[in-house]
């Protein structure tokens, strides 16, 4: 996996003084299109009962892009499968346009074949007893009931969805002829071939190869924006979550963690856990309680020194938190910087790699180790004396330390804090 | 909170309201579940219960335990049971040396023509046992069996003089004999797959650790196939413990009595109701005792031994050097006793206006009248018409109800949905016998005598349905988990309701799986005897048991031998077809 887009750092460059600024892309509020309200729901086996999501609500707007982010088994393909109607959540509120599909206190339950909604399964679940054209027009003719169709216009729709994801030529043939791109794209027109209220897309594109999965991305946020259905992602992948969503909602452990622009989810994390899941971080332990600097601004004790930061939250920090830094934020030079910056230290060069389009850095400073990315054209040698600067406004105080193995940087560097991009959801 | 829908839903108010929406949600569900307790469950607890009670089936008295009472003090009980357990226990073995043998030979060296040796041994599964047994009765029948006239030809001139003999085909070791070559089909296939599990590696290791060929095969490869190879042994046990064929047909004569054939004898013969069916529930609860035994510890122990990696392997294969060509005679010879002897006995008789001391003169007289004969007989004609019906319609409503509860079972998140599993498996474990007796007494009971349905061939088509469902519900269920559940989550999202994506989605998928398991239940239902003759009455009898009948009652061995020839060619055109609308039906969905 990549670092998140580059796109996003040359954004960042035209935004940098005014720090990380609120999403400009959010625009104003929609009209609400799902609600989610205290969705539970349990799994119960012989052996244990797990609490896969636990009092999970949202909302999503109108011809909104939403993304479910997080790592497997946390519980955002069940709150998917949830709202499909394909499993029934033991307490739940879920609405969509107005309309109630499931009420656990009221015992309505709309089941999954009148809710309306297209969806797009992880293993596109074509049906390989029909042709293209037939997948296609399945939906029509089991929505007979709802909205009676004559043949001809079940083969203009189905004409019109083909010619959507560009299949149109491939009508006649038998679906699992179709390449792994364009099964993917067959099972977007079927979703869409009924103009759902509710488009849901479970990890989709996990199936594919990389430089065809990037493609995809593109295709499906154009496709998103072209037809403008509501759409329900659900993706263990950041650059996934970043480069296609206006809102991204982080799960962790059957729990919505935060909810935010893209780039409030990279740069103000809440938790250790965003942080660290979401891209590469260097994180720092807050060793005693903050102390007010003045205008939200706190100083924390950490392992490389004293550190001015913004807090994530209301709520209150102390031992046992963190401070979140990215690698690509960090100041790097080998003259001091001028005087009077806040958050500057002396550290020593571990280990640079050269890596073509910038240089990684291992930074040693008072025992702890950061991790950057500088220029290329910065000829930094191991053992170099340097001066890194923490600009304040990156720096920012979140709750919880780092959990798992791997997610963060203590002495590896080259290692992406994706732990769990190759499994299986 | 409950993680149970439906209990959740019934603690509420409207409780009413709720169970009709579940009842409208699962009606499919349920109708089949309805369907396997009527077929299973009420026949089989009807005649347990009907087991301690007095009078007739029509009319059943009080309560009492003198059945059970007659059944321990009966002499014919204990023989039964000691001829039961030496002739079942003697035909595993046998027949698992011989399958053994074949598998090996087969899989495992370099025997020349190994093609054309499956095809050897797997051909005796087109021979009906009632037929291999007719067969072997006209080769070794003590005084007219032809081999016997030959040896006694050979032997007379060293003062061998007497009528009859030397081999008497009606003795135990007759019936163990026919049964033994007959029964090795099928565990050949299973120990081939027990073969092919074999990592190879664990052979190679031993060679590289310097051991010898043999060395090898009694320290390594026996000691890893000896679960396997127990699981087969258990497994021929309880298919040989149902066997009603040749009991029948050979042990009945030579009044060699085994628990099927004294159910039959009692209920059929001597209409004893009361007392056959505490025979078949004694009968019944040794069967399940097996069975539970051989899925809880068999086959689980085998699963956990380590050869078993779920790859399929070819393993080394081993020389055999100047014994490659004995390898093959020996293959030839199985195919000789299994198949080619038996054939060409039946085909004889069919040829001969009557059936008698085979002699070179009566070759002048063979003649195809037995054939014209049989086609234009309205008796076998009309048998023939039934047991097409019964078949078709078997075939059909087996693997219906098996699809639909393979699709509760694996798909549908009802409650019970195990215990229905677990129900549809039962019959795995009951006696054919026991099946017949069951649908007999429940048929003719005062609840349901009104039906008029007992003597019809619908309480004999239910008794066949109930006879394969376990094997169709396996087929089914493992057919079913192999299909992802995404495709049939698509369709619901997609608008579709149950009995649409059940039609449009599962059903295409699994054709293949519904044709093969179709054609092998219409195959088995036409030619099975074990039920049908308890079942069948003059009215509407099956062509199994006007074959059974012809040679019973009547003695007429060329008409019986005639009508043999025909199923057997029958049947083998439509394994052949079977085989071409398999292949077909798959590369349809590839």
């Amino acid at each position: 996996m990549e670092v998140p887009g580059r796109d996003e750092m040359n954004g960042l460059g035209l935004q940098e003084r005014d720090g990380p600024a609120p999403d400009k892309s959010t625009g104003p509020a929609r009209p609400v299109q799902l609600t989610v309200r205290n969705l539970v729901k349990t799994f119960a086996s012989r052996q244990e009962i797990v609490q896969v999501i636990k009092d999970v609500s949202f909302t999503i707007g109108q011809g909104e892009f939403f993304t479910l982010l997080g790592p497997s088994g946390c519980g955002k393909s069940t709150t998917l499968r949830c709202i499909a109607g394909l499993e029934r959540g033991d307490r739940a509120h879920i609405a969509v346009a107005g309309r109630v599909l499931a009420d656990t206190d009221t015992g309505e339950f709309v089941p999954a074949s009148d809710r309306d909604f297209g969806m797009v399964f992880q293993s596109y679940a074509i049906w390989p007893h029909m042709t293209v054209a037939q997948n296609v027009a399945f939906p029509l003719q089991a929505n007979q009931r709802r909205q009676k169709l004559s043949r001809k216009e079940i083969a203009e729709r189905v004409e019109e969805a083909l010619n959507l994801v560009r299949l149109d030529q491939y009508g006649g043939r038998i679906a699992t002829k179709l390449s792994g791109g364009q099964q993917q794209r067959l099972a977007l027109a079927r979703a869409l071939v009924t103009r759902p209220d509710l488009l849901l897309l479970d990890e989709p594109l996990s199936n594919l190869d990389a430089g065809l999965r990037d493609h995809m991305r593109g295709e499906l946020r154009a496709m998103q924006l072209r037809t403008g259905v509501t759409t329900l992602y659900v993706t263990h992948d950041q650059a996934e979550a970043f480069s296609m969503s206006d809102v991204i909602a982080v799960m962790d452990s059957g729990v919505l963690v935060q909810q935010g622009a893209p780039r409030d989810i990279y740069w103000r994390p809440k938790t250790a856990f965003v942080a660290t899941f979401v891209g590469q971080t260097n994180l720092l332990s807050i060793m005693r309680p903050p102390v007010t600097a003045g205008s939200g601004i706190v100083s924390v004790e950490t392992g490389i020194g004293s550190l001015l930061v913004n807090p994530a939250s209301d709520r209150p920090i102390g031992p046992g938190d963190s401070v979140v830094i990215r690698p690509e934020d960090l100041q790097v030079t080998i003259e001091p910087p001028p005087a009077g910056r806040a958050n500057v230290f002396r550290g020593r060069v571990r280990r640079p790699t050269f890596l073509g389009e910038n240089i990684e850095l291992e930074i040693e400073i008072g025992g702890e180790l950061l991790m950057t990315r500088q220029h290329p054209r910065f000829a930094f040698g191991a053992g170099d004396e340097v001066y890194v600067e923490l600009p304040v406004d990156r720096c920012v105080a979140v709750s919880g330390a780092a959990a798992g193995v791997g997610s963060h940087i203590r002495g590896t560097i080259g290692d992406p804090a994706t732990p769990h991009k190759n499994a299986a959801q | 909170m409950s993680a149970d829908p439906i209990a959740d839903n019934m603690r509420r108010p409207l409780a009413s309201a709720r169970l009709l929406t579940w009842l409208r949600d699962h009606w499919i569900s349920l109708a089949a579940a309805a369907v396997l307790v009527w077929i299973v469950i009420i026949p089989l607890a009807y005649l347990i219960v009907f087991s301690f009670r007095s009078g007739t089936a029509a009319a059943p008295g009080d309560w009492t335990l003198a059945n059970y009472a007659l059944v321990y003090t009966s002499r014919m009980t204990h023989a039964a049971l000691g001829n039961t357990l030496i002739y079942t226990m003697m035909v595993a073995t046998l027949s698992m040396a011989i399958a053994g043998g074949l598998a090996w030979l087969v899989e495992r060296t370099d025997m020349p023509y190994r093609g054309a040796a499956w095809v050897m041994i797997l051909l005796p599964i087109a021979m009906p046992g009632m037929l291999s047994s007719m067969a072997w009765i006209l080769l070794l029948g003590p005084r007219t069996g032809l081999i016997n006239v030959i040896l006694r030809g050979l032997l007379a001139p060293f003062g061998y003089d007497a009528p009859s003999g030397p081999i008497n085909i009606y003795s135990m070791e007759g019936m163990i004999f026919v049964e033994s070559v007959r029964g090795s089909t099928t565990l050949f296939l299973m120990l081939v797959a027990g073969f092919r599990l074999m990592d190879p590696a664990l052979e190679e290791a031993a060679s590289m650790a310097g051991a010898r060929t043999g060395y090898t095969l009694r320290k390594v490869t026996l000691p890893l196939m000896l679960p396997m190879l127990l699981a087969t042994w258990m497994y021929s046990f309880i298919g040989t413990l149902d066997d009603f064929e040749t009991p029948l047909l050979i042990g009945l004569p030579a009044q060699i009595y085994l628990l099927p054939t004294v159910i039959y004898f009692t209920a059929y013969l001597s209409s004893s109701w009361g007392l056959a069916a505490a025979y078949a529930t004694i009968f019944l609860l040794i069967s399940v005792i097996l069975v539970v035994v051989y899925h809880r510890v068999v086959l689980r122990r085998t699963s956990q031994f380590a050869t078993v990696s779920g790859k399929a392997f070819r393993p080394r294969q081993i020389e055999l050097g100047r014994m490659r060509w004995p390898a093959l005679g020996l293959v030839i010879l199985y195919f000789i006793l299994a198949v080619m002897l038996p054939l060409l006995i039946l085909v004889l008789a069919s040829l001969l206006p009557f059936y008698r001391v085979p002699s070179i003169e009566m070759f002048g007289e063979l003649t195809l009248a037995n054939y014209q004969q049989l086609f234009s007989n309205t008796r076998v004609l009309r048998a023939a018409g039934n047991s097409l019906w019964v078949s078709f319609w078997v075939a059909t409503g087996t693997m219906i109800l098996a699809f639909l509860l393979a699709w509760v079972i694996v798909r549908q998140r009802v409650p019970g949905r195990v215990i229905l599993d677990s129900i549809a498996f039962i019959p795995h474990a009951i006696p054919a016998v026991v099946v017949a007796v069951a649908m007999i007494m429940f048929y003719l009971s005062p609840a349901m005598h009104w039906t008029g349905l007992y003597g019809g061939l619908i309480v004999l088509s239910l008794a066949l349905v109930t006879r394969f469902i376990a094997f169709a519900s396996r087929t089914s269920n493992a057919a079913m988990t192999q299909i992802d559940a995404s495709l049939e989550e698509a369709a619901y999202v997609s608008g579709a309701r149950k009995v649409r994506v059940l039609a449009r989605i599962l059903f295409p998928l699994l054709l293949p799986t519904f044709v093969a398991g179709w054609i092998f239940v219409a195959a088995n239902a036409f030619r099975n005897l074990n039920v049908s003759l308890l079942l069948s009455t003059p009215q509407n009898e099956l062509i199994s048991v006007t074959l059974y009948d012809y040679w019973e009652r009547q003695a007429d061995f060329s008409m019986a031998a005639t009508l043999g020839v025909v199923l057997v060619v029958g049947l083998a055109l439509l394994t052949v077809l079977a085989r071409q609308l398999i292949a077909r039906g798959y590369s349809g969905n590839e």
